[in-house]
């Protein structure tokens, strides 16, 4: 009867697993033979029927580093300001329930809002610039609810320790507790990021939609997930929007592997293995 | 001196979050309000028609798919995301165990776009081949957002029965319960609040979800009368009417984002209430 | 120490990216618009920009609406728009040209042509078999694009007399997407622009007139809509410079390439 039943969970465990193998692996089977140098390296021709994507390469970089440089401030800093130094048991409520409804608020609401507020509002141009802002907004619910219970996880003793050696509030931030929850805050940092970077209906209405190789971040350009979706819903070339979902794909496998590989070694670091 | 201007600092980061929020909601309801003076609040919730041209836009359609797809998904993905959970937290070995972390994770990173095209070229023409219809449907949109909620669902239920205190079990092993016994009296009903908020929060991504819905679904504004038909939801909308709107229209979509914003924070306050009430 | 440096780096190469934009800022065309007229308007930038690689130009979609109120908002310096104005927003229109636009059906269809009263009963819902036009036992899938599409619109000017399109007609927000879903669905018919048309679809002749160069040219054809420039009133030398090169031969060449046909 236990076996039964173990056969049935396990078998289920196993489909969730095909599950993610069957479409990797098919979009992959279909993509991976258009992807060359060529491929990542030249820019599109007619709208992407032939040619590279080499454009919107650059302009998801763009958006990662630009999306970290805002969001990560922000979203570490608040954790850091709600677990040291607020005293008002309210504001922590509220603050948490404000930041749970972001992390929730579809992404289609941050484009509509981005496109209301910093375009029709603002007046911004149609911009890197923009569309990170939005993504940035999006990206820090996320590390900051990571950053915030990873840093509640640091040892108490630790800190108090730290402040009976003399140290200053500050200096307890900066030497005791984030390097102890700095994993906690990666993992979340990484999570915001690979979610900013695969997403495109919220910058769909600020980013714009060009093919040419952004220069600064005050150019439009066009994100990879957006240049698979106009691709794909456009049916203009099947080759090219399997070759782009397989690159989409690899980047992110990429940014996971990396990540969980460098988080097994600080943490083997920090326990002193 | 110096310690005052860091808290000061890092407090107005944390104010931003008040700030930005305040801001969307204040954008949302203020372009909407011209079209709820214009249709009437009660229209918008009840009239079937969503026709631009001739001003008549009711959502009821659009509320009653968006939900209906979103469960669907749920019916899909829990069963089989709580089995997963189980299996991972409580019946396989260590290495198993990280072999499946990186696994949810890709899942999760997977873009949306990436499972819409997935199930624009794959699952449609299946559906059209074995199921019937012309493929475009609310089943294929709701097993393409049951394998998107599936990461969300399985890491949270995993947190839930990982946080049962070891003791329980020892106890439950103790009075000579089997294995499977303790999973299903005790490891559950003790972990149920953990996976009803993942459940939640899966439902919340189901429902918000834009694009790899609108790729799949077909769009047409009507109440699906079986799951074969289309149908289409609030989010996909917004996105497929947003470049044409004009003037009422134009409001008329962000009244779109306020039913969204609504319905997202009641399963916010949901889970709240989840936690609060049982204390986790 | 080493973190410190890599932060250093990083928000230098920020602050290099700011100083870049001041200097390209001078001079650039913000061109916004109908998905339709994208990629013709992205081939004609291309080929300005081999002898003019100082202006920055950037295209970019989102529909006809958009254009009118981007260009209308002073957001954006051309607006493209593909479906006729109602001329109440005091922008000049430029005429790129027309486009036609085909009503498709699966290879396999035996029906080549239809009567324009058909038509509108088909799409009105009051056809809904094919045999009922002299085809096969099959049931009608009608496939449009979304409400305010310039396609969308100039169908149902010319065809439907405005009457409403039926209730559970797919609505797909592409060209390409339309295409092929004609493409995979025997039972089909639907809506695509002239350039779209290959021989994965079969265009369907409207009161024997089928689309073609001519037909639309000269207006027998009558299922086609405009492809519109919008400009504000006062525009940016670069923008008149853009607007008075399209009407010269290289210009034309790239139109004639795109299946966008010059008036009469």
């Amino acid at each position: 009867m236990d076996l039964v039943k173990k056969i049935f969970f396990t078998s289920s465990g196993m489909i969730t697993v095909a599950i993610l193998l069957v479409i990797v692996s098919y979009i992959l089977i279909k993509g991976l033979p258009f992807i060359d140098f060529e491929f990542i390296f030249s820019n599109p021709i007619d709208s992407g029927k032939s040619g590279g994507i080499f454009p919107m390469i650059i302009s998801s970089l763009y958006l990662l580093v630009l999306t970290a440089l805002i969001a990560v401030p922000v979203g570490v800093g608040s954790a850091i300001y709600m677990t040291q130094y607020c005293k008002s048991n309210t504001f922590v409520k509220v603050v948490r329930f404000c930041s749970q409804t972001l992390s929730a608020i579809p992404s289609i609401i941050y484009g509509l809002f981005g496109f209301a507020f910093l375009i029709m509002f603002l007046k911004l141009d149609w911009s890197l610039f923009t569309a990170s802002v939005v993504l940035a907004i999006m990206s820090v619910p996320t590390i900051f609810q990571v950053s915030e219970i990873s840093i509640d996880s640091v040892p108490k003793e630790l800190i108090e320790a730290s402040f009976g050696l003399g140290a200053c509030k500050s200096q307890a931030i900066t030497s005791v507790i984030l390097p102890s929850a700095i994993s906690g805050i990666f993992t979340g940092i990484i999570l915001a990021l690979t979610r900013a970077i695969s997403e495109a209906a919220a910058v769909m209405y600020v980013v714009g939609s060009t093919f040419t190789v952004p220069l600064s971040i005050f150019d439009a350009g066009r994100p990879l997930p957006l240049h698979l979706y106009i691709l794909a819903s456009e049916g203009v070339s099947a080759d090219n929007a399997y070759a782009t979902a397989s690159v989409l794909i690899i980047i992110v496998l990429v940014i996971t592997v990396f990540s969980n590989y460098c988080l097994n070694r600080y943490q083997n670091k920090m326990e002193g293995l | 001196m110096n310690e005052k201007i860091i808290e000061k600092g890092l407090l107005s980061i944390t104010l931003c979050l008040f700030v930005i929020i305040s801001l969307i909601i204040i954008f949302l309801v203020h372009e909407s309000i011209p079209a709820f003076t214009h249709f009437g609040l009660i229209r918008i919730f009840t009239d079937m028609r969503w026709i631009p041209d001739l001003n008549l836009f009711g959502m009821l359609p659009m509320i009653v798919s968006s939900l209906l797809v979103s469960f669907l998904a749920l019916v899909f993905a829990v069963p089989l995301s709580l089995t997963t959970a189980i299996y991972i937290e409580e019946l396989s070995s260590i290495s198993i165990k990280n072999l499946f972390k990186p696994i949810i994770q890709t899942l999760a990173g997977i873009p949306s776009v990436v499972y819409g095209f997935f199930g624009l070229t794959v699952l449609i023409p299946l559906i059209r081949d074995f199921v019937g219809g012309d493929g475009f449907s609310v089943l294929a949109a709701s097993i393409v957002l049951a394998i998107m909620i599936l990461p969300t669902i399985i890491t949270l239920s995993q947190d839930a029965i990982r946080n049962v205190p070891f003791e329980y079990k020892q106890a439950s092993f103790a009075l000579g319960s089997t294995h499977f016994q303790t999973i299903s009296k005790i490891i559950l009903p003790t972990a149920l609040p953990g996976i009803l908020t993942g459940i939640i929060l899966g439902l919340g991504r189901a429902v918000g979800e834009t694009l790899a819905v609108l790729m799949v679904i077909g769009n047409v504004n009507q109440i699906p009368s079986s799951i074969l038909d289309s149908a289409r939801t609030l989010t996909s909308n917004i996105a497929l009417e947003m470049g044409y709107a004009m003037d009422i229209h134009y409001n008329m979509l962000f009244v779109n984002g306020v039913i969204l914003f609504v319905i997202i924070v009641v399963l916010m306050a949901l889970t709240m209430c989840i936690q609060h009430k049982w204390g986790c | 120490m080493k973190k410190k440096y890599i932060i250093f780096s990083l928000i230098l190469a920020l602050g290099l990216m700011v100083l870049i934009q001041g200097n390209a800022n001078s001079e650039e065309i913000n061109i916004i618009g109908s998905s339709s007229i994208q990629p013709v308007c992205e081939d004609l930038v291309e080929e300005y920009k081999k002898n003019r690689s100082e202006t920055d130009i950037t295209v970019q979609g989102g529909g006809s609406n958009m254009a009118i109120k981007c260009v209308d908002a002073d957001i954006a310096d051309i607006g493209m728009c593909s479906k006729e104005l109602d001329n109440e927003y005091g922008f000049t229109e430029y005429e790129l040209g027309r486009e036609g636009i085909v009503v498709a059906v699966n290879p396999s269809n035996n029906i080549s042509d239809l009567s324009a009263e058909e038509l509108k009963c088909i799409f009105n819902g009051n056809i809904t078999n094919w045999n009922q036009v002299g085809g096969e036992n099959k049931s009608i899938n009608v496939f449009v694009r979304e409400e305010g599409s310039g396609t969308l619109d100039a169908f149902k000017t010319i065809v439907m007399n405005q009457t409403p399109i039926l209730n559970d007609a797919i609505v797909f927000n592409s060209q390409g997407s339309i295409k092929q879903a004609i493409e995979q669905d025997t039972s089909s018919i639907g809506i695509v622009s002239l350039s779209y048309l290959d021989d994965d679809i079969k265009a369907l002749g409207i009161d024997g007139i089928y689309p073609t160069e001519e037909s639309i040219a000269n207006g027998s054809y009558l299922l086609q809509r405009p492809f519109l420039l919008l400009i504000k009133d006062d525009p940016s030398n670069e923008t008149l410079d853009f607007i008075n090169w399209i009407n010269s031969s290289d210009a034309e060449d790239i139109l004639d390439e795109n299946k966008i046909i010059r008036g009469v």
